[in-house]
C-alpha cells in the first residue's frame, strides 16, 4: 500500500513539473488579440520546432493589454535591414542551427545578393527579404509541396515581384521573364513530369545570394547540370570567342528562361544570327545538322519497324539490344555536335548508321523466317486436302465393294 | 461384324477417316493458334543468362549482357559480384565502366554511378536497377530482375 501510495504521489510531482515546464506557453497572452496570426503560426516550421511570439518579438508574456509591446526587449523590425538581422540572429547562430541540419551563412549569402546589396548598401526598402520569400508567420520547411520555396512554387514566389511590371520598372528589368520559364523546358520538367531535380529560378540564380549570372558566367551556371556539354563546347570554335567575350556560350543558341528542348531546327534559327553572311561557316552548320537529323531519322524509323514487328509477335530481343546501342551513338551525336568537330562527329555517326542497318537486316531476316513459315502452310494445307479427298474416294470404293 | 469380334473392313475405313479428319483439323488450327498465341505474351524465353565463368573476371572486371533485350552490366568487386540495368536513367544510353574512378559511366552526358548503382556525378535522376547475381558450379548467372 506505501508502494502505491509513492507511485500517486510520484505521478501527481510528474505532471506537476510538466504543468511548470509548460507554464510559459500557457501564459502567452499575445494571441487574444493576435488571433489572426495564431492561425498562421499554428501549422508553421517555427511552431513546430517549439518557438513562441516571444522568441521573435520579445515582450511581456503576462501582460493582458497593450503594456506587452512596452518592454525593452520588444521587437517589432519596422525596415528590411532589421527583419534580416533579426531572422538571422537564430539562424546564423551554429549552436541554435546545429539540431535542424540548417546552414547559417544565409545573412553573409543574402548581402552579396542584388537583393542585399540593394538593402545594406543603398537602404532600398522595395528589395525583397527573408519574409517576402518564406513568409512571415506562416513560414513552412522547404520540403514541404506548400511552402512559397518549394520547388513547384518558386517561379509563384519570385514571379511576385518579377511580374510585377510598376516594380521592376524601376529596376528597367522585365517582366516577362516568369511567363518565359513557364513555356521552357525547364518548367517542363518541373511542372509536367514533376521532376523537382529540374531547374526553377533559385537553381541558376542562387536563392540567399541571388544574383543574376554575369555573360561569362552563365555556361558555369549551365554547366552545373549539362556538364557533358560544356565539356565538349569548350573543344569548340566558339569556346575562343565566349572567353573574349563576343559569344555568350549557352543562350547565344539556346537563349535562356524561355529554353526550349533543343533540336536540329535550332542551327537553322541560331547560326544565322552572327554567320548570315558567312557561306563557308553556314556549310558547316549543314554538315553537322544533316549528320545529326540523318541519324536521328533513321534511328527512329529503326524504332518504327521493331516496334511493328515486336507488335506482330515476331521475338525482337536482340533487335531491342542493337535499338538501344543506336539510341546511344544518336544521344552521343547530340552531345558532341557542341564541338562542331566532323571528324569526332563523323565516327559516332557511322557507328550509328551501322547499328541502325544491322537492326533493319535482322528484322528483314525475323520477317522473312516468318514469310516462310507462312508459304509452308500452303503445302501443308494442299497435303491434307488430298488426303482428304484419298480418304473420301477410298471409302466410295469400300462402299462400292460391299454391295452386294 | 462376324460373331461380334472383328471389326469389318468398312468399320476399319470410318475409323480411319474419322482419324484422318481430326488430324486434317488439327493441321488447319495448329498454325493459326501459333499466329494467334501472342509471343511476347511468353514472357523473355530466358531468365536468367550466364555471363561467363567467374574466374574469367578480374577484380572489377565488367562485362555486359544481355537479358529480354535489355543490357545488364556486371561487375566483379571485391566482395563479389553486382549486375545493374546498363540502361542509364537519364536518357537511355547504354552505360560502360571507367577503370580508373570505379564508377559506371554514361557516355552521353558523363552520368557516374557507384557501385552501388546509386547516381554520384551529372545529370542521372534515379539509381540502377539490380539484377541478382549468383555463382553456380563456377558459373556468373544473372537473373531477369
Amino acid at each position: 500500500m506505501p508502494q502505491r501510495r509513492f507511485h500517486v504521489i510520484s505521478l501527481t510531482l510528474a505532471l506537476l513539473a510538466t504543468a511548470v515546464t509548460a507554464a510559459p506557453a500557457a501564459e502567452i497572452t499575445c494571441l487574444k488579440c493576435h488571433e489572426k496570426e495564431q492561425a498562421l503560426y499554428i501549422p508553421s516550421a517555427h511552431a513546430q520546432a517549439g518557438l513562441t511570439c516571444m522568441d521573435c518579438h520579445g515582450g511581456d508574456p503576462k501582460a493582458t493589454d497593450m503594456t506587452a509591446h512596452a518592454t525593452d526587449n520588444f521587437k517589432r523590425p519596422d525596415n528590411k535591414k532589421a527583419i534580416a538581422e533579426l531572422c538571422a540572429s537564430c539562424h546564423g547562430d551554429v549552436r541554435r542551427m546545429n539540431p535542424y541540419g540548417l546552414p547559417t551563412d544565409q545573412l553573409d549569402r543574402y548581402k552579396t545578393s542584388k537583393h542585399g546589396e540593394q538593402l545594406f548598401e543603398h537602404n532600398d526598402q522595395k528589395v525583397a527579404v527573408c519574409i517576402d520569400c518564406h513568409g512571415v508567420h506562416d513560414i513552412l520547411k522547404v520540403k514541404s509541396p506548400q511552402a512559397r520555396v518549394y520547388p513547384t512554387n518558386i517561379p509563384q514566389t519570385c514571379g511576385r515581384c518579377h511580374g510585377d511590371a510598376k516594380l521592376m520598372q524601376e529596376y528597367k528589368l522585365p517582366t516577362d521573364i516568369v511567363t518565359q520559364y513557364k513555356s521552357s523546358y525547364h518548367a517542363y520538367m518541373v511542372f509536367e513530369k514533376g521532376d523537382l531535380s529540374a531547374p526553377t529560378c533559385v537553381t541558376c540564380h542562387g536563392s540567399h545570394g541571388a544574383t543574376p549570372p554575369g555573360t561569362k558566367e552563365v555556361g558555369e551556371v549551365c554547366g552545373k547540370c549539362h556538364v557533358r556539354q560544356r565539356e565538349l563546347f569548350a573543344k569548340s570554335p566558339h569556346a575562343e570567342a565566349a572567353s573574349a567575350g563576343l559569344f555568350n556560350e549557352c543562350v547565344s543558341c539556346h537563349g535562356n528562361h524561355g529554353i526550349q528542348k533543343a533540336s536540329v531546327e535550332l542551327y537553322a534559327k541560331s547560326c544565322v544570327q552572327c554567320h548570315a553572311k558567312d557561306p563557308k561557316q553556314l556549310q558547316v552548320r549543314d554538315k553537322v545538322a544533316g549528320l545529326i537529323e540523318r541519324a536521328q531519322n533513321d534511328y527512329s524509323n529503326a524504332v518504327t519497324v521493331v516496334h511493328a514487328a515486336t507488335v506482330r509477335g515476331l521475338a525482337t530481343d536482340d533487335e531491342q539490344l542493337l535499338l538501344q546501342e543506336a539510341k546511344t551513338q544518336v544521344t552521343q551525336l547530340e552531345a558532341l555536335q557542341h564541338t562542331l568537330a566532323m571528324d569526332q562527329l563523323q565516327p559516332v555517326a557511322v557507328h550509328a548508321d551501322e547499328v541502325v542497318h544491322q537492326t533493319l537486316a535482322d528484322v528483314g531476316k525475323l520477317e522473312q523466317v516468318e514469310l516462310w513459315k507462312r508459304r509452308a502452310l500452303t503445302p501443308i494445307w494442299v497435303f491434307l486436302a488430298v488426303m482428304a479427298c484419298l480418304f473420301w474416294a477410298k471409302r466410295r470404293q469400300v462402299a462400292r465393294e460391299d454391295q452386294p | 461384324m462376324k460373331d461380334g469380334q472383328k471389326i469389318s473392313r468398312r468399320s476399319f475405313l470410318d475409323w480411319l477417316l474419322g482419324g484422318g479428319l481430326i488430324l486434317w483439323g488439327a493441321g488447319f488450327l495448329a498454325p493459326v493458334l501459333s499466329y494467334v498465341w501472342p509471343a511476347q505474351s511468353r514472357g523473355p524465353s530466358v531468365q536468367t543468362v550466364s555471363a561467363g565463368k567467374a574466374d574469367e573476371f578480374a577484380e572489377w572486371q565488367t562485362k555486359i549482357v544481355a537479358i529480354g533485350g535489355h543490357p545488364v552490366i556486371v561487375v566483379r568487386t571485391p566482395q563479389g559480384f553486382r549486375a545493374f540495368s546498363a540502361i542509364c536513367t537519364h536518357l537511355g544510353c547504354i552505360v560502360g565502366w571507367d577503370a580508373s574512378r570505379h564508377q559506371i559511366a554514361c557516355p552521353c552526358h558523363a552520368g557516374f554511378f557507384d557501385i552501388n548503382g546509386r547516381p554520384v556525378a551529372g545529370p542521372p535522376p534515379q539509381p540502377l536497377a539490380e539484377h541478382g547475381v549468383a555463382v553456380v558450379n563456377g558459373e556468373v548467372l544473372v537473373k531477369s530482375a
